[in-house]
């Protein structure tokens, strides 16, 4: 759980983001949150939620956990948005402040294996389970689920950055220049940590691709 | 065989995800070197394989998201009411000991005319054995004027 999330991460000031007009429909939601519109500053989490959501999700490979994130990052809006000049896109900012509350809850997460002596292979799927929906295809839907199995194994053991750069890069479809701009990154150390992903899940996945048919 | 100009690792990478520029001398460089070529390959089967991750937040995600962000928000503010409450009664209990304070110094003073006070009561208490005496007085004087007469 995140409840002690919000002493790592400083919200970002608005000021730092890339200069986007805002677009009118939104101009009018924060002109109706500015004015105590509660019901405005709900509309915009419905709206918003999906997509930070699913990234998220995908970031971290838990929803509830991804849920938690995302509340978090919500509330860091709405604290934020009385600062707010209309510099750039709300989803900007949802999506930079989500990113990095991933690579934060990434790293607590990596802490407590340490501490607790968790190993990774702990958290290695039940092959019961793996097998469990062999209906429609059984040969290929435990292949795909064995796949999946793999590459979070493989993901678990990057470094959290390398995790989310990988992540942001290969299944979000970013440019490393954003990802740069989303982390607070030079794109050069982006790059790096990139190659260092893949020749990392390379050699992880490997014995998996060896071992299906 | 390879040779200096072969690309490393991290430039396969980069190409692989469109990150090296078109007419860049690398790209060249692999478009006619075989070994380049064949890891290029590999990498790119490797990647590809990959599952694609199909984690996807459901439509009703956003109402449920902003009724636990509202909930969240109405916690924090009814959280301040119990520290605001505290806080006034500390503040008023602070204001009343404050003008207490100075008040006691003068406490004796102000119990001295009390005391004073009461010893005038008491004094006025006792006036009727004053005016007792004072009756003895005035009895003496009359007992004194009859002999004074008799004489």
């Amino acid at each position: 759980m995140l409840s002690n999330t919000s002493a790592i991460i400083d919200s970002l000031p608005w000021s730092s983001y890339p200069q986007l007009m805002v677009e009118p429909d939104e101009q009018l939601l924060l002109q109706q949150i500015r004015n105590g519109d509660q019901r405005a500053f709900e509309r915009l989490v419905k709206e918003q939620t999906g997509k930070i959501l699913s990234l998220a999700w995908r970031l971290v490979g838990n929803r509830e956990e991804a849920e938690d994130l995302v509340q978090e990052a919500f509330i860091r809006l709405h604290r934020a948005l009385p600062d707010f000049r209309g510099d750039s896109l709300i989803s900007t900012w949802l999506y930079r402040t989500t990113t990095r509350l991933a690579i934060d809850h990434l790293r607590r997460e990596r802490l407590k294996r340490k501490l607790f002596f968790f190993r990774a292979d702990n958290d290695a799927p039940d092959p019961v389970e793996l097998a469990s929906d062999t209906r429609d295809n059984p040969g290929r839907k435990y292949q795909a689920k064995a796949a999946m199995a793999a590459l979070r194994k493989g993901l678990k053991k990057l470094s959290p950055r390398q995790q989310v750069i990988f992540s942001l890069r290969h299944h979000e479809g970013l440019a490393l220049q954003e990802i740069a701009a989303h982390l607070g990154l030079e794109t050069g150390t982006v790059k790096s940590h990139l190659h260092r992903a893949v020749t990392q899940l390379r050699l992880e996945l490997a014995d998996y691709r060896e071992d299906m048919p | 065989m390879k040779n200096t100009d072969c690309l490393s690792e991290q430039d396969l990478t980069l190409h692989y995800y469109g990150e090296i520029p078109a007419d860049s001398p690398e790209l060249e460089h692999l478009s006619s070197c075989q070994n380049c070529l064949v890891r290029y390959d590999a990498l790119q089967k490797d990647l590809k394989s990959l599952p694609v991750l199909t984690d996807e937040a459901d439509s009703a995600a956003g109402t449920r998201m902003a009724a636990r962000v509202s909930e969240r928000l109405n916690q924090r503010k009814t959280n301040w009411l119990p520290i605001l409450g505290g806080s006034a009664a500390a503040a008023v209990a602070l204001v009343v000991t404050l003008a207490i304070w100075p008040a006691q110094p003068n406490a004796p003073v102000q119990t001295q005319p009390v005391q004073t006070a009461s010893h005038t009561m008491g004094l006025e208490n006792d006036m009727p054995d004053i005016d007792f005496l004072n009756d003895l007085e005035l009895l003496k004087e009359l007992e004194l004027l009859r002999q004074i007469e008799g004489v």
